[in-house]
């Protein structure tokens, strides 16, 4: 396959526990039990992007080495079928497999511990029936195989799961780390960034990693494609313009320009500017979040009308959820904002 | 009788022993006895003798005479009888079963309809039973009735749609005409319905040998085949072997040509099989998608409510029988609770027998009963202790249909009495039908069941928002019809959804179906890379609407405008046809043209607003340009004209077009002196005969949208 | 031909309109490798003219042989669905919410399964195929779930290209894999540009044309560059004048049918508030909902047309109350109640 149809996601997973960007307490307690050999059932839970699923996959391999991990550890994720049926079926069958041997090859490498490793990824969409059915096969196998959940909420796992692991929280990562990762990969891939692309993304990404990459790799197609056949746009620099493209950030300007609009209640100089960004193709849910970023950082408007503000902006979020007509909700978000505002 | 057959061959052997007689042969047994061996009958068609067929045989006008003897007697009979109600022994049929009617003459409702069917099997008559062909030129079939029945060109003078599709909502009765329109024809009934498995395997079995092999029923009649609840569970292959079995009728029929299609020894290919019986088939929705394919074969009638005036009579008629008492009043609300359902009438009655007084009580839990009582406060019956809303609240949930009655309510509280400041009524209704809606999405979707019995005090709200005690029951519905027999008498004001006494709701999801059905025949006929242009709901608001601007143009227009608005249409792919109104009364030296088009714009039209008047016009340049003429806004020569050979009328006045068309354009804003004059669902529009163009207001197809029009609603300047 | 159809461009150089837009798709298309795309922006901005310039681009003039196709599935053991899809000799084209919410999750499945792994026998120079799903942002999250699996899983054989009005209904996992591309609709000289274009082809004078004429077309089209062809067209079809039609200010652009009937709503509502005036009014929302104009558009052209009419002091309580019923209407299934609900409300408010 040609190098460049592989996500970058998972060109650069990490494949050591020690290239996982800064999870330093977590990484640690894993690496001690790397050196025992040894794994209890576990449960990694934080926001996405953190490197949940890359840590479990960096530490089978270190685990049990590239050849041997096939036989030994099963990855399921939410887009495969997992209701009870496939707990019943396909996890108890890997689970009460006997473990394969290692070749002697492998065991001087690397520890290859005697049990299997179960991971399912994104455990928290998995129904509560299937959750049940896990519990009793976790417990009776446990000398064989090791769980691993992946989840974003832990509240969604059943407590009888949950008491049966032993919990890993991932958090956001920190802002110099994550910039060095990309950066990394950037000068890997030979690309070429306008200063504060990188700041950017992290910016549209939310502090998610994965969703960082993926954009970065987005922008380098729009150029490397145009360089190779000799077009004219402009280089293979990675412009600004082009991340806030990709990402759908709307522009900072349309977001002010609501902003002001919200000083006075005329209904509509507000009706003309929120056809014209609908007709821009922003997108609602990304205007109002990024319309609730600024009024919340706006000094000029008291605490009272933030709250009352933040209030609104939740039901409005809740619409467009629902798939209410994202101008008429625009509208009428800008609109109730102003009355608001005309208020404190 | 040791060995009767040793013995018997024996006596066969002697020819004395045996005569031959038109019955059979006379054996003699070995013991002397004589017996008869029966003579198998070689029944002819020929001289099967169907009854029925002709309206005006007149064995059947006796038969139409001694059926009211009988019935004058029967009824003073009963009206005696009904003393001696006790006495009457309990049977243990169904009524809907013991009073289904027997004859053609007993049905009642839609008698259109069922002209429609007797008509379509009639026109088998020649092929099934060597009848003569029925003559259009009757004079005894109400005229126009005529323009509608099946048209056959076939030389058994079969319906062209060889199939026919009678749909129309449950228990109205079209089972029954169906069997009862067969019978009298003389047909034996081989039913299919839903309950029989159908798959292709039953379909080529039954079906198939039933229909095309001249197959002749246990009774000695030929068979009609009746297939029952097409729409429901009849998979796919049943509907692919119909399909097929028209489809080698197709072949057949194409094949043996003109002459002795009838013939029984014109054996062909297997497949290539003449269909020589009818087949009927019957839906409650003829707009399902498994018909989709079968539709263009079939005849297609829509059996319409029967009205509640026939209903009662039959209703009273059966109480006579059965000897019990029920007022007029509560036999009314009957109907209209079960809203024209013969069957359900019916089976309320009978299991209501033993408390013929209270059958108002019983079946108040119906939706109906349920909408009029919330408008009314203060005079329910309540049991023990409990309060007027709790007897409400326990009416609504036994009732079930909670959607039914919210519809109800919604249709009516415009007509109710109650005191409203600023509308905050309605918009508080308008919050309960929200929570209603909240919790149904809750039930059904969330399968949440606990919420159920809240459903019913989301319903209960409109009775303390709307209820008062000025209210009568049945009120405001009352009321709603008065309003809808108002804007009736008003007629410039007609709305089409009034028209109907049912309630609007229904009307407007009726025409929905008709206007989706062409919305997906515009999407169909449309070329691919205009379709790829529009997503499907813009199709309707931005081409729909430009293609009506286009045609419902009322400024006066050049020859060079109308060919580009053909020029248009042609790009659109929508043909505008003409076709040959059969109008033999009228002045045979007039060609009369209609022009339809397909799909049918007509459909998409809000209000009826603009008449579209151009289509004719434009459907003249169009038939001109396909046929030779190609450049645009160029007058016409005579050349092309002949060529074009479609009407006379064409050849004779288009010569030089450009005048022409003014001239009929001008004839068409000016001419309406005819006005007041109503017609059917096709205006026809007279003109002066020199003009010798006829232009027919085609209303579409659904029977949903038929009504009358005026001639002022026509042509008429708002 | 339609002038929507004649006028629009073909491939990725005749694309006049947003230069920078058109620059990424060159770059993307002339590339060897295609990403997923989601294509987004408001109706008659010219998403799929965009999406089958690129596919030109790829493929050549081979992308146009297409033709329509049906299969069926079987949505449960008993219940077939029939669907249709638009096949060329690399690409399909399809529109799975014309299925409906509660079966578009087994085309995604099933067909772009059937697709992926149905290998190409010709050899062809094109690796990949691709799929063109149409309004995905109507697509049910089942579907979308099942659409972010496929997606993975047939990378090698297969590129989709989503076309939606807009990102907010569309899932963060489909986001992310996706490559999106803001397609925003042109600006008011852009479609005099084109407008003015097409007169000069269709020998229409004077070009320019008219200013008063352009105003009209945009009162009704809005930034939308297909409805003010068709306004165009429509105006222009009915004119005198063979070799050359002449324009002027006064010609009439016929309103669209339905926008006619909303606008006599907006009147009626403004002139008596009562209760009779609410049955009258509800007679035409019947009618406008028999005939398919989607409620959401029934609500926004009533609160423009109501918007104009009424006092500032109003104006934001009925914009409250349209976002109000068209979300309810959105959750709900009976529209009609909604709508006259609303009514109710403006009324009320009028009132006051």
């Amino acid at each position: 396959m040609d190098a460049r149809q592989i996500p970058w996601v998972e060109k650069y997973r990490p494949s050591k526990l020690d290239e996982v960007a800064a999870q330093g307490n977590t990484v640690e307690v894993l690496r001690k039990s790397l050196k025992l050999a040894n794994l209890p059932h576990m449960l990694f839970y934080g926001p996405p992007g953190t490197g949940k699923t890359s840590t479990i996959l960096a530490l089978c391999k270190e685990l049990f080495g590239p050849k041997l991990m096939k036989s030994r550890v099963l990855e399921l994720n939410a887009s495969d079928e997992r209701g009870i049926n496939v707990v019943r079926k396909s996890i108890k069958t890997f689970a009460q497999l006997t473990v394969s041997a290692a070749t002697p090859e492998d065991k001087q490498n690397y520890p290859c511990p005697p049990f299997k490793v179960i991971i399912l990824d994104e455990a928290d969409s998995m129904t509560q029936d299937a959750q049940g059915a896990l519990r009793r096969i976790m417990e009776n196998y446990s000398e064989i195989t090791r769980f691993c959940l992946v989840c974003n909420y832990v509240t969604r796992i059943i407590d009888p799961v949950t008491s049966r692991c032993s919990k890993f929280r991932f958090t956001s990562l920190d802002r110099n780390s994550a910039l060095a990762r990309l950066d990394y990969i950037r000068s890997n891939e030979g690309l070429m960034c306008e200063d504060g692309v990188l700041d950017l993304l992290l910016h549209a990404a939310n502090g998610d990693l994965r969703k960082a990459i993926t954009y970065l790799q987005s922008a380098s197609m729009f150029h490397q494609g145009a360089a190779e056949n000799g077009m004219e746009v402009d280089s293979t620099t990675v412009t600004m313009e082009s991340v806030q493209e990709i990402t759908g950030l709307v522009p900072e300007s349309v977001i002010e320009g609501f902003l002001q609009l919200t000083e006075s209640i005329d209904v509509d100089t507000i009706k003309r500017a929120v056809e014209d960004a609908v007709n821009d193709g922003w997108s609602a849910t990304q205007i109002l979040s990024q319309f609730h970023d600024t009024i919340i950082q706006n000094s000029l408007i008291g605490t009272n009308a933030k709250t009352e503000i933040s209030l609104l902006l939740s039901r409005i979020d809740r619409c467009l959820t629902d798939g209410a007509d994202e101008e008429l909700t625009l509208l009428d978000l800008l609109v109730q904002c102003a009355e608001i505002r005309s208020k404190y | 009788m040791n060995f009767p057959f040793v013995q018997e061959e024996a006596s066969f052997s002697d020819e004395d022993c045996k005569t031959e007689n038109r019955f059979g042969i006379n054996a003699v047994r070995s013991d002397g006895k004589t017996f008869l061996l029966r003579k198998r009958e070689n029944k002819n068609f020929d001289e099967l003798r169907p009854i029925g067929y002709d309206l005006a045989n007149s064995d059947l006008i006796r038969e139409i005479e001694d059926e009211s003897l009988a019935r004058a007697i029967q009824n003073s009979e009963a009206d005696v009888n009904t003393e001696n109600s006790a006495k009457s022994e309990v049977s243990t049929t169904l009524w809907v079963d013991k009073y289904r009617p027997k004859k053609f003459l007993d049905l009642i409702g839609d008698e259109r309809s069922h002209r429609y069917v007797m008509r379509f099997l009639r026109m088998w008559g020649t092929c099934v039973f060597g009848l003569p062909a029925a003559h259009p030129k009757e004079k005894k079939f109400v005229r126009s009735y005529k323009d509608d029945w099946p048209k056959t060109d076939d030389p058994m003078a079969r319906p062209n749609r060889r199939m026919l599709l009678i749909s129309g909502s449950p228990g109205l009765g079209k089972t029954t005409l169906a069997h009862v329109a067969a019978k009298q024809a003389g047909y034996e009934i081989l039913e299919v319905n839903a309950s029989d498995e159908r798959n292709a395997d039953t379909a080529n079995k039954t079906v198939r040998h039933a229909l095309l092999n001249n197959r002749i029923g246990r009774s000695g009649k030929p068979v009609c085949a009746i297939i029952d609840e097409i729409d429901g569970a009849a998979e796919s292959g049943f509907i692919k072997a119909l399909l097929d079995i028209i489809e080698s009728d197709k072949r057949a029929s194409d094949k043996s040509g003109a002459v002795g299609g009838g013939k029984k020894g014109q054996k062909g290919k297997a497949d290539n099989t003449l269909l020589r019986r009818p087949i009927i088939l019957i839906c409650n929705n003829p707009y399902a998608n498994t018909l989709k394919k079968l539709k263009p074969h079939c005849e297609h009638v829509q059996y319409k409510k029967t009205s509640a005036g026939y209903l009662l009579k039959r209703l009273q008629y059966i109480c006579r029988q059965e000897k019990i008492k029920v007022d007029v009043q509560s036999l009314l609300s009957l109907i209209d609770s079960n809203e024209g359902d013969i069957r359900a009438c019916l089976n309320s009655l009978q299991f209501n027998q033993e408390r013929t007084s209270s059958i108002q009580k019983d079946i108040d839990t119906s939706a109906t009963q349920i909408v009029d009582a919330l408008f009314v406060k203060g005079i329910h019956n309540t049991e023990g202790t409990e309060t007027e809303n709790q007897a409400l609240v326990r009416r609504i949930g036994a009732c079930g249909e909670s959607d039914k009655i919210i519809g109800g309510l919604f249709a009516q509280y415009p007509f109710a009495h109650y005191n409203d400041d600023r509308l905050n009524k309605t918009i508080q209704a308008g919050e309960w039908v929200f929570f209603y809606e909240i919790l149904n999405k809750q039930i059904w979707s969330n399968m949440n069941f606990d919420l159920l019995p809240y459903t019913s005090h989301a319903i209960l709200a409109w009775h303390e928002l709307f209820g008062s005690i000025t209210n009568n029951l049945r009120k405001p519905r009352q009321e709603m019809m008065k309003a809808v027999a108002q804007e009736k008498k008003n007629k410039d004001n007609i709305h089409p959804f009034f028209k109907d006494k049912a309630n609007m709701d229904y009307n407007a999801y009726q025409v929905k179906q008709t206007v989706l059905s062409s919305n997906k025949l515009f999407k169909g006929a449309l070329p691919l890379r205009i379709t790829g242009l529009f997503v499907t709901e813009n199709l309707r608001i931005e081409l729909g609407s430009m293609v009506l601007s286009l045609l419902g143009c009322t400024q006066p227009l050049t020859a060079e405008a109308i060919s580009r608005v053909a020029r248009v249409l042609q790009d659109l792919d929508i043909k505008v046809e003409p076709y040959r109104l059969e109008m033999e009364d009228l002045n045979e030296t007039l060609p009369c043209i209609a022009f339809q088009s397909t799909p049918n714009i007509h459909n998409f039209q809000l209000f009826q607003k603009c008449r579209l008047i151009l289509p004719n016009l434009v459907a003249i340049q169009y038939q001109m340009s396909r046929s030779g003429n190609v450049k645009r806004g160029s007058s016409f020569n005579e050349e092309g004209v002949r060529k074009s050979k479609q009407r006379k009328v064409l050849h004779e006045s288009s010569i030089n077009i450009q005048p022409r068309t003014k001239n009929m354009i001008s004839w068409i804003h000016k001419d309406d002196d005819e006005g007041g004059s109503e017609f059917g669902e096709n205006a026809y529009v007279k003109a002066n005969v020199t003009d010798k163009v006829w232009i027919e207001y085609h209303e579409g197809y659904s029977n949903a949208v038929r009504r009358l029009i005026s001639w002022n609603q026509l042509w008429g300047s708002n | 031909m339609l002038w929507v159809d004649k006028y629009a461009p073909k491939t990725l150089k005749d694309l006049d309109l947003n230069d920078n837009l058109t620059d990424r798709l060159k770059s993307l298309a002339y590339s060897e490798d295609l990403p997923h795309l989601l294509v987004y922006g408001p109706s008659g901005a010219g998403k799929k003219t965009r999406v089958s310039a690129v596919l030109h681009a790829l493929y050549g003039n081979s992308a146009r042989n297409v033709k329509l196709e049906s299969r069926t599935f079987a949505a449960t053991a008993s219940r077939k669905v029939e669907f249709t899809l638009i096949v060329g000799p690399h690409h399909f084209e399809l529109t799975p919410s014309d299925l409906g919410p509660n079966n578009d999750r087994i085309i995604i499945q099933e067909l772009i399964k059937e697709l992926a792994q149905s290998n190409q026998v010709t050899k062809s120079a094109h690796r990949f195929r691709v799929v063109v799903i149409n309004e995905a942002d109507t697509l049910s999250r089942d579907a979308q779930a099942a659409l972010r699996r496929t997606m993975e899983k047939y990378t090698t054989s297969l590129r989709l290209v989503l076309v939606a009005q807009s990102t907010s209904n569309i899932i963060e996992p489909i986001k992310s894999r996706t490559l999106q591309i803001r397609v925003p609709a042109p600006d008011y000289e852009s479609i005099t540009r084109v407008l003015n274009r097409v007169a000069q082809e269709e020998r229409i004078s004077p070009v320019p044309l008219p200013e008063e004429l352009l105003a009209k077309i945009f009162a009704q089209s809005g930034r939308n560059l297909r409805r003010a062809l068709l306004s165009l067209e429509a105006a222009v079809s009915v004119l005198p004048g063979d070799q050359q039609i002449v324009v002027s200010n006064s010609t009439t652009v016929p309103p669209a049918d339905w926008r006619e009937v909303i606008t006599e709503i907006a009147q009626m509502i403004i002139k008596v508030q009562s209760a009779s005036q609410l049955l009258a009014i509800r007679g035409k929302y019947y009618d406008l909902i028999a005939h398919c104009i989607p409620p959401r558009i029934i609500i926004k052209t009533l609160l423009t047309e109501l918007l104009t009419r009424v006092s500032s002091s109003k104006k934001p309580s009925i914009v409250t109350a349209a976002a109000l019923y068209d979300h309810r209407i959105q959750i709900g299934n009976k529209s009609i109640f909604h709508l006259e609900a609303f009514t109710a409300k403006v009324m009320n408010v009028l009132e006051h």
